[in-house]
């Protein structure tokens, strides 16, 4: 009998051995770090791409006309400017294309004052959803054939804005003529670009 | 006041309202031109067509709406060498019904380094190789997202993005 007791115990310690060497084997494997032990984990991090994401125009049409009573001279479509990332980026624009070769002694103006056969024009931000600028302060006025990189607009965040197109024109510019002005808005991040 | 005056009064109020209302219809409608001047046959009663700011700017807006592009790329590209391949992560979301091209220039010496063919709305560039060799180092440059028409490939216009391009090696 104390035979059989004795054989039972054996077997029991070494049933417990194995289980907890195989217990062992296994949390190492995993790399679980037991309760009250120690242990190595490896933590791996990866950089994500800042990714810039907006929705603009390429092309900005308008109309001119001394015919309006206004200070602000041209008829503006809404340019709107959508951020869909989750950075701030501003808007540049980083050079306008002038072609006034259709107009007859008509030259352009950089800087918003005109003489009788001048052109000017420029972009604002919107003051007032969906109404058109009637004066022109705080106007950027585009210079024609040029390196610029003028800001016009700043967007934080998944924002939305708008702009519009504003500008004068001198008395003696005929009315009934085509100019191209083709500027080339630049996105950037804000505190990358510059 | 008596009743039979309120009623006097009333009466002669209705009266005096009927008589301003068709002295006012007469002179209204009564109202001829100056026979001594000579109005023109061609004239259309109404305003000019075009000239309704309205309308013109609406025209405008359809304009301006119809050229508009959505695009995402990837502001800080990092290429391994100057061969390798880089994450540029270029996109033409499926909602801009145009194709785009993307030309890459670098600020400081304006020389183009990257050209892509035309990408369908819903495709993107996932990791390309640029077109020339840069050392290592870091470089400013714009990338310009042309857009065309889908249907007939007419160019429409192009904007751009600024991003940074690293080649470790």
């Amino acid at each position: 009998m104390k035979k059989k007791l004795l054989f039972l115990q054996l077997v029991l310690m070494v049933s417990l051995l194995f289980s907890t060497v195989s217990y062992a084997a296994d949390a190492d494997s995993s790399r679980d770090i037991p309760i009250g032990g120690s242990g190595q984990m490896e933590m791996v991090g990866n950089i994500e791409p800042t990714i810039l994401s907006v929705t603009m125009p390429t092309f900005v049409p308008f109309n001119i006309s001394n015919s309006l009573s206004t200070q602000n001279k041209v008829i503006s479509p809404r340019i709107k400017m959508k951020n869909n990332s989750n950075i701030p980026v501003r808007i540049d624009v980083a050079y306008t294309k002038v072609d006034l070769s259709k107009l007859k002694n008509v030259s352009w103006s950089d800087t918003g004052t005109v003489n009788a056969n001048q052109i000017a024009i420029g972009l604002k931000q919107e003051e007032a959803l969906d109404e058109m600028p009637t004066s022109l302060s705080q106007t950027r006025w585009l210079k024609s054939n040029q390196q610029q990189d003028m800001n016009v607009l700043m967007l934080g965040a998944n924002q939305e804005d708008a702009l519009y197109v504003v500008g004068t024109l001198g008395q003696n510019v005929s009315d009934s003529g085509t100019f191209n002005v083709t500027p080339t808005f630049v996105v950037g991040q804000v505190s990358t670009a510059k | 006041m008596s009743k039979g005056k309120k009623q006097l009064l009333a009466t002669a109020g209705i009266f005096l309202l009927l008589a301003l209302t068709v002295l006012i219809c007469y002179l209204i409608f009564t109202k001829k031109d100056n026979p001594n001047l000579l109005y023109d046959d061609n004239a259309t009663v109404g305003v000019l067509p075009g000239i309704d700011m309205d309308e013109r700017r609406k025209e405008l807006q359809d304009a301006l709406d119809r050229s508009m592009i959505a695009f995402s790329i990837n502001t800080s590209p990092v290429f391994l060498n100057g061969t390798s391949k880089g994450n540029l992560l270029i996109e033409n979301p499926g909602n801009n019904a145009k194709l785009l091209k993307v030309n890459i220039m670098i600020d400081d010496t304006e020389e183009e380094v990257y050209a892509s063919n035309y990408l369908k709305p819903g495709t993107y560039i996932d990791s390309v190789a640029l077109d020339k060799v840069l050392e290592k180092g870091t470089y400013n440059a714009t990338a310009y997202f042309s857009a065309y028409d889908e249907a007939d490939g007419t160019y429409i216009g192009q904007t751009g993005a600024k991003i940074t391009i690293t080649v470790q090696n």
